[in-house]
């Protein structure tokens, strides 16, 4: 958050732009997808975004994966592979 | 605020002991507003559901029917669980919060079996509990992410 409060005005204006762009596409990607599936079938594979979020942690912010971190993906793919077989 | 959100190392403990009630207002609990967050979002889910059934639907096609009323009434939904969410955020801690969210995945698998009618074998209920459970597990290490960004 300190880097985003230092950067011009100019930069993060453009920073939500693109994330506001970004989330209308996934908004309308959501639509066409509960138009196909039902929901209790389509909503627990938001619960990868959290996979994602630390993929995105180890990649770019060199986090440090924990035990926990491990244990949540791992329990989040497992749960996922079963509703995709349900 | 943020002092607030790094010394809560419990999982509800000291986040529900620590946590400031603006005013006298309960309606402002952030606790309460909290768990509005949550039931407006397995409430958009559902709306959206509803709105994208309701018409044959190709959303990139046809924005006019972005203005179907459940679909409206699904993004007004994600509005306000945005907005309670965020006023919560201001006093309880970042991994309380993210434990509770978890509960979504619970509750919209209810809400889509109550509200839609949709048939969830014991399989997929295996695997939204364990996608819950999950969620739950990445709850510290992820807040701990987002409190450096």
């Amino acid at each position: 958050m300190s880097e985003q409060v230092n950067s011009p005005p100019s930069r993060r204006l453009l920073d939500l732009a693109a994330g506001v762009l970004v989330m209308t596409v996934g908004f309308f990607t959501w639509l066409g997808l509960l138009h196909r599936f039902d929901l209790s079938f389509l909503y627990p594979f938001e619960g990868l975004d959290r996979v994602l979020l630390a993929l995105g942690a180890w990649l770019f912010l060199r986090e440090k994966v924990t035990a926990d971190l491990w244990i949540g993906v791992i329990l989040i793919c497992v749960g996922t592979t079963f509703v995709s077989a349900s | 605020m943020k002092e607030q959100r790094k010394e809560a190392p419990g999982f509800l403990g000291k986040g529900l002991a620590n946590c400031e009630i603006p005013g006298k207002s309960r309606f402002l609990h952030p606790y309460l507003q909290l768990f509005f967050s949550i039931v407006f979002t397995a409430a958009a889910q559902v709306f959206l559901k509803l709105g994208v059934d309701s018409q044959s639907y190709l959303p990139w096609n046809t924005l006019s029917n972005l203005f179907s009323s459940w679909v409206l009434a699904g993004v007004l939904a994600m509005l306000m669980s945005l907005l309670s969410w965020l006023y919560a955020l201001k006093s309880v801690p970042l991994v309380v919060a993210f434990n509770l969210a978890a509960t979504s995945h619970i509750m919209v698998a209810i809400a889509s079996w109550i509200f839609l009618g949709e048939e969830i074998s014991a399989r997929r209920w295996v695997g939204i509990f364990l996608v819950a459970l999950g969620a739950v597990f990445v709850a510290r290490p992820l807040a701990r992410v987002e409190d450096k960004l």
